[in-house]
């Protein structure tokens, strides 16, 4: 079941990804309106990172589209904010939790400018959303996973986007920083913000989300949750993978084949 | 006395051909070495070599060209060869099943040979200029002279220019590469900018380091500078830094011993460097060691004062001065440590002896009760808030004594009140 929506905030048509010409995501076609909390979960591999690469255009891909606020990222940039997954970076890197943080003022300014007051203001007040500021001076390898996760949601924070893209924010983290991220994510949803957020956990996404995507190499729904959270749409999702696409991924990747005809 | 003369004369800039090679190698060391820091984070190290052997084939071709050792064309001819190199092991990689680092090992072999062959044809081109092309292999500071000034300067000023202005480009994507993509950073042309800053300051420096050690003067400043701050600013500087540093000592080395090659002295002086930074710095090898060292004496003077009240708080006579057998009685002690231990205690002036009797000052009848204080507060809590059992909480006290701060005893003690006695029923001292 995909519920599509009339103006949505964020639009993907008949998206595939492929790696190494192996479609990973198959087709993937959904609308989300404005100001939802979605959660997009599935089994390990289910392409949900890689969703969310494609939308942020950090992956080619293979065939189809996404739109955000009706256009291109390209245009809209300054709009969105990306947490990538902490294991992404360098945690050794000699850089301070304030500095990473006000990495994120550069969303909307030009890199060669220097950081104003206001930026600057910004970027602590991000600091004391995610209850982190007393480690402002901190050198960022002296963080608990937590600790590093609640960084990177700062830098989100203070590049003041419309719409949040996640990518597993809970993984990894401790109780006292699942609770304050999810603090913050209801706050950004109460400010009109949109949050995607790549989950894992089905039982708390129950709690946290109020739109599910299901995912397994392709969109098995999209909806509110209360339309979606169903025991055949689960089995769906869970119930293993669709061998057929397994099989046929197989032989484009064999054939190096082009995914689409033109 | 010579060596003050020689070092008088060196600094005082008399000497023109000390001067040039001074000046350039300075350039040159202060460029790579600032260079390096974005090579070591962007884990891009081994492409330095790749790029310092691709350089010969270019040299030669640019001495073909200019039928001399015309620095302009040489320097040219190695930037192009090293953006050959760099675009090799781009396309190897990308297009086949070569990993990234046999494609570099690949490159740097192939481009390596067919300069040594070029070199060879030179010298027996019987052209009489070619004469010291080979230096390039191991590098010679001795041979820069004035024309070279002005190379070198104007690379290494285009390097001073680049790495400012893209100051936050390099931070942000060589932190999060992901991130800086979305926020409409050009990856690949930054990638292509840290290449061409590698070529630059590669080209410019085998003249001095030569292409065997090249890598060393790139890599080595940055990984030493890693040690010693935890930003990105300074550890630019600092990698600058010890490359000057390192660059005047390897000059100044052969300039007392002529017999001594500059380029090696340079990268053994930086070596030294990474090695004092290894034990020395506050991640050192060294400093972990000194920590450890005052951490046991930290227990070692804390437990014989505890021991020396304790006697006391028994008699309820804390003041009185005892002899060290009485110590010993109480508690036993290895001798030696007990002494180290009362040493100690007399230099922190928290226990004074006259004539072989020991005996607590007021200061160290407060510090003695303030660490029994904590380590019954600390039997309680446990007990208290972690369910565990009265006699299983004393090991964990011991070493929590010394190293409660006092922040967290006032925690401690807002938690649970002024409690009298902790599990064991021993009185909890506090100050009157």
């Amino acid at each position: 079941m995909i519920k599509q929506v009339k103006n949505p905030i964020v639009e993907v048509h008949d998206l595939t990804v492929a790696y190494d010409n192996k479609p990973v995501l198959w087709n993937a076609d959904f609308s989300i309106p404005k100001g939802k909390m979605v959660g997009i979960v599935g089994p390990n591999g289910a392409g949900k990172s890689t969703l969310l690469k494609a939308i942020m255009g950090l992956i080619p891909i293979a065939s189809g589209f996404s739109k955000i606020l009706n256009k291109n990222l390209k245009q809209v940039r300054h709009k969105v904010a990306y947490v990538p997954q902490k294991e992404s970076v360098d945690w050794d890197f000699p850089t301070t939790v304030l500095d990473v943080v006000e990495m994120g003022r550069y969303g909307k300014k030009s890199l060669f400018k220097r950081l104003n007051r206001e930026d600057k203001q910004v970027a602590v007040e991000a600091l004391k959303k995610v209850k982190m500021l007393d480690f402002a001076d901190r050198h960022i390898s002296e963080l608990s996973g937590g600790q590093q996760q609640r960084v990177f949601i700062a830098r989100a924070l203070a590049q003041e986007a419309e719409i949040y893209f996640m990518d597993e924010p809970f993984s990894g983290v401790d109780m006292a920083s699942e609770k304050a991220i999810v603090d913050i994510l209801l706050q950004l949803q109460e400010d009109g913000k949109t949050i995607f957020v790549v989950h894992h956990d089905l039982q708390s996404a129950m709690d946290y989300f109020d739109w599910m995507i299901f995912l397994n190499t392709r969109i098995v729904a999209s909806g509110p949750l209360s339309e979606v959270f169903t025991t055949e749409i689960l089995q769906n999702t869970y119930g293993g993978n669709l061998s057929m696409l397994e099989q046929i991924g197989q032989i484009y990747k064999e054939k190096q084949f082009p995914i689409r005809e033109s | 006395m010579d060596f003050w003369k020689d070092l008088i004369y060196f600094f005082s800039f008399q000497d023109t051909n000390i001067t040039n090679v001074l000046f350039g190698t300075i350039m040159l060391g202060f460029t790579c070495g600032i260079v390096g820091v974005l090579v070591v984070l962007n884990k891009k190290a081994l492409i330095v070599d790749a790029v310092s052997h691709s350089i010969l084939p270019g040299i030669c071709i640019g001495f073909m060209l200019s039928g001399f050792k015309s620095p302009v064309y040489l320097i040219s001819g190695g930037i192009i060869a090293g953006i050959i190199a760099v675009y090799l092991v781009d396309w190897i990689s990308k297009t086949s099943r070569i990993k990234k680092d046999a494609s570099i090992a690949i490159t740097l072999s192939v481009m390596f040979s067919v300069g040594v062959i070029f070199l060879n044809i030179i010298q027996h081109s019987g052209n009489g200029n070619q004469s010291g092309l080979s230096d390039f292999l191991f590098g010679k500071a001795a041979t820069i002279v004035r024309n070279d000034l002005y190379v070198f300067g104007t690379m290494s000023a285009l390097v001073l220019t680049i790495i400012p202005l893209f100051y936050q480009h390099f931070k942000i994507a060589l932190f999060d590469p992901e991130f800086s993509k979305t926020i409409g950073l050009n990856h690949q042309f930054i990638q292509g900018l840290i290449s061409g800053l590698i070529i630059i300051s590669t080209a410019i420096g085998i003249q001095t380091v030569g292409i065997i050690l090249m890598s060393a003067l790139i890599i080595t400043p940055a990984s030493s500078a890693f040690f010693w701050t935890k930003n990105f600013k300074k550890s630019i500087l600092i990698s600058g830094l010890f490359a000057t540093l390192s660059s005047i000592a390897g000059v100044f080395i052969s300039y007392l011993s002529p017999d001594m090659p500059t380029g090696p002295w340079i990268i053994v002086s930086l070596s030294s460097i990474a090695i004092f930074s290894a034990f020395f710095s506050p991640k050192g090898l060294f400093t972990k060691n000194i920590k450890a060292s005052k951490n046991t004496k930290k227990m070692l003077s804390d437990n014989v004062l505890k021991n020396l009240y304790k006697i006391g708080e028994k008699e309820a006579e804390t003041t009185k001065a005892r002899t060290i057998e009485e110590i010993l009685n109480y508690r036993f002690t290895p001798l030696n440590e007990l002494k180290t231990g009362l040493r100690l205690l007399k230099t922190k002036g928290l226990a004074i002896e006259a004539g072989g009797l020991w005996m607590l000052t007021e200061k160290g009848i407060s510090e003695a009760k303030r660490i029994i204080r904590i380590h019954r507060l600390w039997e309680l809590y446990m007990q208290k808030f972690m369910q565990i059992q009265s006699d299983h909480v004393h090991e964990s006290a011991e070493t929590i004594e010394h190293i409660m701060t006092p922040q967290l005893e006032a925690e401690l003690l807002k938690l649970m009140g002024k409690p009298v006695n902790d599990p064991h029923q021993q009185n909890i001292p506090y100050e009157d």
